[in-house]
């Protein structure tokens, strides 16, 4: 059988009544060389009738018996990805039905060292909201300095990804360590080695359901130390000090003072100027009183 | 062939480029009971190809000479659809996958004096800025007066409408080149119950120009929907206000300050508390150039 020239991997956990307009969102493309794989993380419901009522054999459906979560359920689908590029679909989002045309047009154009390119996406939100990635401040960054602003603001979505297989599979995919910031991670070691370009158009729709992500500050917390496992020798200082202040923040938040402490001392030797991590230092100075005026949303 | 459930009539005049998005947005939906209309209003570019290259049984392509009026070449794809709900598209827009779907079930869950269901839009501008742009969450079912077709952008692609309706009312004014979509809705609102998605159902890629912004087709539009409809406004005077105003600034903007200056005073007369609307007839007491000098005045103010 020849080998497609897009794999697209939607994982999922139940959502059955929604992964239709998924599906059907990404079967519709004017793109039609392309196989679907839908990576079933353990869900309760049956996915397998929902895939199986396309009819379509560009449709497969990979069953994990245990639920691994998202990031192992990307994995899984990128180790049977043989396309030569790979985009990612949510269960509750759609793709506008030249996404996949543009964004190949976008990168068969770009020079050669771009191995990805990421599409703006518009997110519903009940009460007639809309909201657009990235948001305004992210986007002058991003014109800017593009890998600057990929370190500095911790926001990811991989439906608006597509990247080269080669260059994704170089790097491991995604850590299964992480719980909240497994995209956002990936996309930090995908622009350590490639040009990554940014477009301008919205090909993604996307809905929630509730107003905003739970905070699971616990999550956050070893979510970064994680990643400063793996970041904390980066050369942007400016970057490695950021991580030490997230850090910091949320364990605060989570009434870890003296970790809390300790990783400003980290951020502010990364980068003495660093004028937050000075502030939050000034707050813990007063103990739990002083945590209460942490500003608690997290930057996703 | 046996009957779909919904016709859906797309004209199109030279607009090849976009012309193959808007029309798979119709043919990938999920629910796919369709026929698709795609009526030429004598385009000279490359429609006709962009059409042949769909291999749909349910797409029909109706070719036709050159008449520069969305009515009638809507009217045309009205007459030779089949299906008893009808549908309609722009060529430059975008439907969400599951519109027919969500909208058939919302009719489905209505009374069955329904007859129109319609929704909102994602507009994505040219600066590249979104809004929706549609009914909110207020507007859920029944209770349409016309101060609500006049509350927000109520277009036709989001129209999903008996076509038993249409023909009753009559279907759209031959003779309009704008607004002709909210001067149909005005017969139909007569015609039995309107209900509302609040929610998206379209997505538009706005354009800076097109008729909305030239002031000729906009004035005649308007003094037609108010001379048809005026009465039913009765109980809404603060609405007609607002229709005549906007009429009068048209007529002030284009350099006809005396008659827009009646119609603003027309305004005023049935909703005396609007300041813009004074504002704006002292300034046409200053004629035309005055008028458009304190335009371009306030404008800047409201930008900064």
């Amino acid at each position: 059988m020849s080998v497609p020239k897009v794999s697209v991997i939607l994982p999922t956990l139940n959502r059955a009544s929604l992964l239709p307009r998924a599906i059907a969102s990404v079967l519709g493309q004017s793109v039609r060389d392309l196989e679907l794989l839908v990576v079933d993380d353990g869900s309760d419901e049956d996915i397998g009738a929902v895939v199986s009522a396309f009819d379509d054999d560009r449709v497969k459906l990979i069953r994990h018996p245990q639920r691994r979560g998202p990031a192992a359920a990307r994995n899984s689908g990128l180790a049977a990805a043989r396309g030569d590029y790979i985009a990612f679909q949510d269960s509750d989002d759609e793709w506008r039905l030249d996404k996949l045309e543009q964004q190949l047009a976008q990168l068969e154009a770009a020079p050669a060292d771009v191995a990805m390119v990421i599409c703006q996406m518009v997110r519903y939100k009940p009460g007639n909201r809309l909201w657009l990635y990235p948001p305004p401040r992210v986007d002058r960054d991003l014109r800017h300095d593009t890998d600057r602003a990929i370190h500095r603001h911790a926001m990811a979505f991989t439906q608006t990804w597509l990247v080269r297989r080669t260059a994704l599979q170089a790097l491991d995919g995604f850590n299964e360590r992480l719980k909240i910031w497994d995209d956002w991670e990936l996309l930090l070691r995908i622009s350590e080695a490639h040009g990554i370009q940014f477009g301008d158009q919205p090909l993604v729709v996307s809905y929630t359901t509730a107003d905003s992500v739970s905070s699971n500050l616990p999550a956050r917390a070893s979510d970064l130390e994680e990643i400063l496992a793996r970041h904390g020798n980066s050369h942007d200082m400016a970057f490695v000090s950021r991580l030490h202040y997230l850090l910091a923040r949320f364990r605060s938040l989570t009434g870890d003072l003296t970790g809390a402490r300790r990783a400003l001392y980290l951020a502010l030797k990364e980068r003495p100027g660093h004028a937050k991590a000075w502030l939050l230092g000034t707050l813990l100075l007063f103990g739990m009183r002083g945590v209460r005026w942490i500003p608690g949303a997290a930057e996703k | 062939m046996s009957t779909p459930a919904v016709s859906v009539v797309l004209p199109t005049y030279n607009r090849a480029p976009v012309l193959g998005r808007a029309i798979r947005s119709v043919l990938a939906q999920t629910f796919s009971d369709l026929e698709l209309l795609v009526v030429d209003d004598g385009s000279t570019d490359e429609t006709a190809e962009v059409v042949a290259g769909f291999n749909d049984r349910r797409l029909r392509y109706l070719p036709g000479e050159h008449h520069g009026s969305a009515s009638i070449t809507r009217n045309i794809g009205i007459r030779a659809s089949r299906a008893p709900l009808i549908a309609f598209q722009d060529s430059d827009d975008d439907w969400l996958i599951d519109k027919l779907a969500r909208q058939l079930e919302a009719m489905r869950r209505a009374p069955a004096d329904t007859v129109l269901v319609c929704g909102g839009f994602i507009i994505r501008m040219i600066n590249g800025r979104v809004q929706y742009l549609g009914p909110d969450e207020r507007m859920r079912i029944g209770d349409w007066g016309p101060d609500n077709i006049l509350d927000f952008c109520f277009m036709t692609p989001t129209w999903l409408v008996k076509r038993e309706t249409l023909d009753a009312a009559g279907l759209f004014d031959e003779a309009m080149y704008n607004l002709e979509d909210w001067e149909l809705a005005f017969r139909l609102y007569h015609q039995g119950r309107m209900i509302a998605l609040p929610e998206p159902v379209v997505f538009k890629n706005g354009h800076g120009d097109g008729i909305n912004f030239r002031p000729e087709p906009r004035i005649d539009s308007l003094e037609r929907v108010i001379q048809r409809h005026g009465d039913t406004w009765r109980e809404h005077p603060r609405e007609l206000a607002s229709l005549y105003e906007e009429l009068g600034r048209w007529r002030c903007r284009k350099g006809d300050t005396a008659a827009g200056r009646r119609d603003l005073w027309q305004a005023l007369r049935l909703y005396p508390a609007s300041v813009k609307c004074w504002i704006a007839w002292g300034a046409s007491l200053f004629g035309a150039g005055a008028y458009k000098r304190l335009q371009a005045f306030w404008g800047k103010r409201k930008k900064a």
